[in-house]
C-alpha cells in the first residue's frame, strides 16, 4: 500500500503529553508554538502550546511522516479542523490523573473522530493515581460502542508512542486490502 | 497564595486607558484588544459590540507564535508587527515584550487607514504597555 498522506496529529487533554510525546519521537528538532501558561486553575504546568508543534519520524522504509501536536485548551479549537485536514490518523492522549478523565475522553473523542475515523487513545499519568487503571476507559468505550485502540503510556517514552504510531498505520494498512467476495 | 503569571489588575485597568486613547487618537481604528500570550482577552477599546472577543484572543495569540516560530526556522529575528491586509479591513498584530508578563496586541482597522499614523501610534502604544512601571499619560 502507498500511504497518500504523511501526518498523524496528537490531540487530547492540556498537561496529557502531547508536546512530550512529539518530543519524544521526533527524528528532528521539534517546532513549538508554546507560550506562558496564566490558566493555573486549568493547570499548573509553565508552558502551554497556543499553535501547533510540529515533528517528523522516518519510517524503516524511508517515509516520512508529520506529527503534529494541538492545544489543549478548548478555546483552540478552531486550530484542530485546520491541523486534522489531511492526516492519515490521530493520537488522542488523556490525563489519567484528573478527576474528569472520562469527560475528557468524551470531549477529545467526540471532537476528533469527527475528523478521521483512525484514532488511538493513549492514556497518561497512570502512576499517579492506581485505581483501576485502563478498565475504567474500557467500560467507558464498551457503553459508548467505541472501538479505539487504548493503550498506557508514558509520554516521554519513544517505544510507547511508536507503538501509537504503528498502531494507527497499521490499522490504515489494514483497511486498504482488498475484500475478496 | 499568589499567582505570579496572572496579570495585575493594575496593569490591565492601566492598559484599558491606554487602548481608549489610542483608539480615539487614531482615525479608523476599529477596535483594539490587549491579551495574553497564552490567549485570552486582558482589555478592550472598540467602535463596535465584537461577540467573539475570546476567539479573537485565541486566534491572535495562535498566528504571532507560529509566525514566531516560522521567523526562528528561517533565521530572522525579532518579528515586530504583523499586518494582514483585507478586502474590506486591515489587521496588526504585535507581540507585547513586558519583562514579566509577554502579551499579545490586535488592532482592526477599516481598509483605508492611514499605515503611516497608524504604525507610529501603534508601536509608540506597545512600548508603552511593555514599559514598567506603565505610567498612565494625565
Amino acid at each position: 500500500m502507498i500511504l497518500q498522506q504523511y501526518k498523524i496529529v496528537f490531540g487530547g487533554t492540556m498537561g496529557a503529553g502531547k508536546s512530550a510525546a512529539i518530543q519524544a519521537l521526533s527524528d528532528i528538532p521539534v517546532v513549538t508554538t508554546e507560550a506562558v501558561n496564566t490558566d493555573t486553575a486549568a493547570h499548573h504546568k509553565f508552558l502551554t502550546t497556543v499553535g501547533i508543534d510540529y515533528g517528523e519520524i522516518s519510517l524503516d522504509d524511508g517515509t516520512k511522516i508529520g506529527l503534529y501536536g494541538t492545544p489543549g485548551q478548548d478555546r483552540f479549537d478552531f486550530m484542530w479542523s485546520i491541523v486534522c485536514k489531511g492526516a492519515i490518523g490521530t493520537v488522542v492522549l488523556i490525563d489519567h490523573s484528573r478527576i474528569e478523565r472520562l469527560k475528557d475522553l468524551d470531549f477529545y473523542l467526540n471532537a476528533f473522530e469527527q475528523y478521521g475515523a483512525n484514532v488511538v487513545v493513549g492514556i497518561t499519568h497512570l502512576d499517579k493515581e492506581h485505581d483501576q487503571k485502563l478498565k475504567i476507559y474500557r467500560d467507558w468505550m464498551q457503553i459508548h460502542q467505541k472501538k479505539f485502540p487504548l493503550f498506557a503510556v508514558d509520554a516521554r517514552e519513544k517505544d510507547d508512542i511508536l507503538l501509537m504510531i504503528e498502531t494507527l498505520i497499521a490499522t490504515l494498512e489494514f483497511q486498504a486490502i482488498p475484500t475478496v467476495q | 497564595m499568589n499567582n505570579s503569571r496572572e496579570i495585575p489588575q493594575e496593569l490591565i485597568d492601566s492598559a484599558s486607558l491606554e487602548l481608549q486613547r489610542f483608539l480615539n487618537t487614531v482615525i479608523g481604528i476599529d477596535f483594539v484588544m490587549l491579551c495574553s500570550s497564552d490567549g485570552f482577552e486582558l482589555a478592550l477599546a472598540s467602535k463596535k459590540n465584537i461577540e467573539n472577543k475570546g476567539k479573537i484572543a485565541a486566534v491572535s495569540s495562535s498566528i504571532l507564535a507560529m509566525v514566531s516560530a516560522f521567523i526562528s526556522e528561517i533565521q530572522l529575528m525579532g518579528c515586530q508587527t504583523i499586518t494582514l491586509d483585507a478586502e474590506n479591513g486591515k489587521v496588526f498584530l504585535t507581540a507585547i515584550n513586558h519583562r514579566n508578563y509577554p502579551m499579545v496586541m490586535v488592532a482592526v482597522t477599516n481598509k483605508d487607514i492611514l499605515m503611516g499614523q497608524m504604525l507610529y501610534y501603534y508601536k509608540e502604544l506597545g512600548e508603552r504597555l511593555a514599559a514598567e512601571p506603565l505610567d498612565v499619560a494625565s
